[in-house]
């Protein structure tokens, strides 16, 4: 055989030379030292080109690159662009956040709050939140309403002002970083739900002790369910001295039932919340000022055993609050829909609508 | 599963690489890489399919070149635009680079088909599919490739020395 020539040496490295070729060629590369030399160089060529069509694709998308990597700025990097985007829109966001807090919150004193927290049925569906909502119920004072509206973001907007009263707030709250945590469960979610609630409660309650310095607190339960509220007078059902609670028929199966917490009740402890607290509460025993009792824990207990049941029922818990004639803060809670508490506070004694 | 969708799960790596590699536009080569399976569809019957593939896919590239070149030049720009973002992604290290960049320069040096043919065997064609795509004899593959090799391999090395030089220039 002669010797070959590149292209063959290449086709047969290749596997691509016919069976009678190659043996040929591999018969000639072991008497000729010269071509298996060409051989040899051959494979180095089909390995390096291998190589270098391969370093075509180190770049991503395929450019052609600089002959050095450009390097960008310290002030360019991809994170530190993030950082400082979190950054701005976490700040301006604050300032918003104050500002809207601080303008609701103003709005709320100035303008007697109508609007009352509603609690859904998923907000009732653990033992914790059942607690909370009658704490809230039992021992929030009217402007719990308030929150209505501002919902959630109110737990956000109202911090500041929240940290602010902080200061001569001797009672242990829950700390707003608490509610503002992400719900890990559903059971949690109604708790900061219904923990939504309170920072605004609490803050407009210390907003009110300033305004009014002998308001009075009252509060209406209703539990059953409600049909269509009909004109004519509540009838009155009992009264319990002890808790100072007056309960009416609001309409059949439809109990209202009226807490009179009396005048000068410590704003620590409205801003306090659950049962635990109004152990608390009652441990330290009452100021000389709070005239009536508040809320003993087992009243607490079974406002929330009465929420529990009303569980069954499809409506949500609904609250609406005022101040009636006297300066009273009402609050009305039920299992009942808002306009239907409404037409119940109308048929409430005229002193107290 | 469609014919198309085979041929494009079969081939479509394949091409896109084999087209990125050429045109040194990854975006440029799914384009044409889409258009070729397009081609497939409408074809009655391909009897070497990844021949056909690599040879409609050459002539769309080629088509391509003859078209307006100011449309290439935004497409190429867009395409940057893009790679610009994509860079931040995987850190390439500046003797990656360097590489990357000698390679593109050593195979633009190739005549276009020596070119084609290496990038086609790299893609795992054989030398009758090569010889399909691209017109030739059966018989001239190998020697095509074996010159396409020893160019490319001599002038990535060529470069590689050059740069060597400057180095050693600019250290002394």
């Amino acid at each position: 055989m002669q010797h070959p020539d590149e292209g063959t040496i290449h086709a047969w490295i290749d596997d691509e030379l016919p069976p009678e070729e190659a043996t040929a060629l591999e018969a000639h590369l072991k008497e000729c030292t010269e071509c298996s030399a060409l051989v040899a160089e051959a494979r180095g060529l089909v390995a390096a080109s291998s190589r270098i069509v391969s370093a075509l694709d180190i770049v991503p998308g395929g450019v052609i690159p600089k002959t050095t990597a450009r390097r960008r700025p310290w002030y360019a990097s991809t994170q530190l662009r993030a950082a400082a985007a979190v950054a701005i829109v976490a700040g301006a966001s604050l300032l918003v956040m104050r500002d809207q807090g601080k303008e609701k919150m103003e709005r709320a004193v100035q303008v007697s709050p109508m609007a009352a927290p509603q609690v859904s049925p998923l907000e009732l569906d653990s033992a914790a939140s059942r607690n909370e909502v009658a704490g809230v119920i039992a021992e929030a004072p009217a402007p719990v309403a308030q929150t209505k509206p501002v919902k959630k973001k109110a737990e956000v907007e109202t911090r500041p002002r929240l940290e602010k009263s902080a200061a001569n707030d001797a009672a242990k709250i829950t700390s707003p970083q608490d509610l503002a945590a992400p719900p890990a469960t559903a059971s949690r979610a109604a708790a900061d739900e219904v923990g939504a609630v309170k920072p605004p409660a609490r803050k407009d309650s210390a907003q009110r002790r300033i305004v009014t310095g002998d308001m009075q607190l009252s509060e209406v339960v209703v539990t059953g369910v409600a049909v269509a509220a009909g004109p004519g007078e509540l009838k009155k059902v009992r009264t319990d001295s002890s808790t100072n609670a007056t309960v009416y028929e609001a309409s059949p199966g439809v109990e209202v039932t009226l807490f009179d917490k009396g005048q000068n009740r410590p704003v620590l402890a409205l801003r306090a919340s659950g049962t635990a607290q109004a152990k608390e509460r009652q441990a330290a025993g009452p100021t000389p000022a709070a005239a009536p009792e508040p809320v003993p824990a087992a009243k607490v207990d079974s406002l929330s055993r009465s929420v529990a049941g009303a569980r069954l029922n499809a409506v949500p818990i609904n609250a609406i609050s005022w101040t009636d004639k006297r300066g009273h803060l009402m609050v009305l809670t039920g299992r009942v829909s808002k306009e239907v508490l409404e037409g119940i506070r109308k048929r409430l004694p005229a002193d107290q609508r | 599963m469609t014919d198309v969708e085979r041929l494009f799960r079969t081939y479509n790596a394949a091409l896109v690489r084999y087209l990125t590699r050429r045109l040194g536009d990854r975006d440029w080569a799914e384009e044409v890489a889409q258009e070729t399976f397009v081609r497939a569809l409408r074809q009655d019957e391909i009897t070497n399919e990844r021949a056909w593939l690599f040879a409609v896919a050459t002539n769309l590239v080629r088509d391509e070149a003859r078209k307006d070149a100011r449309r290439r030049q935004h497409l190429a720009l867009l395409a940057a635009e893009e790679r610009e973002k994509e860079q931040e992604v995987g850190p390439t290290s500046i003797e990656q680079a360097q590489e990357a960049a000698f390679a593109r320069k050593a195979v633009d040096s190739l005549a276009e088909r020596d070119r084609l043919a290496l990038l086609m065997k790299e893609e795992g064609l054989d030398y009758s599919e090569i010889a399909e795509a691209l017109e030739l004899s059966p018989g001239s593959v190998g020697t095509t490739l074996s010159r396409a090799r020893r160019r490319l391999v001599e002038t990535y090395e060529s470069l590689q020395r050059e740069r060597e030089m400057r180095e050693k220039n600019a250290a002394s």
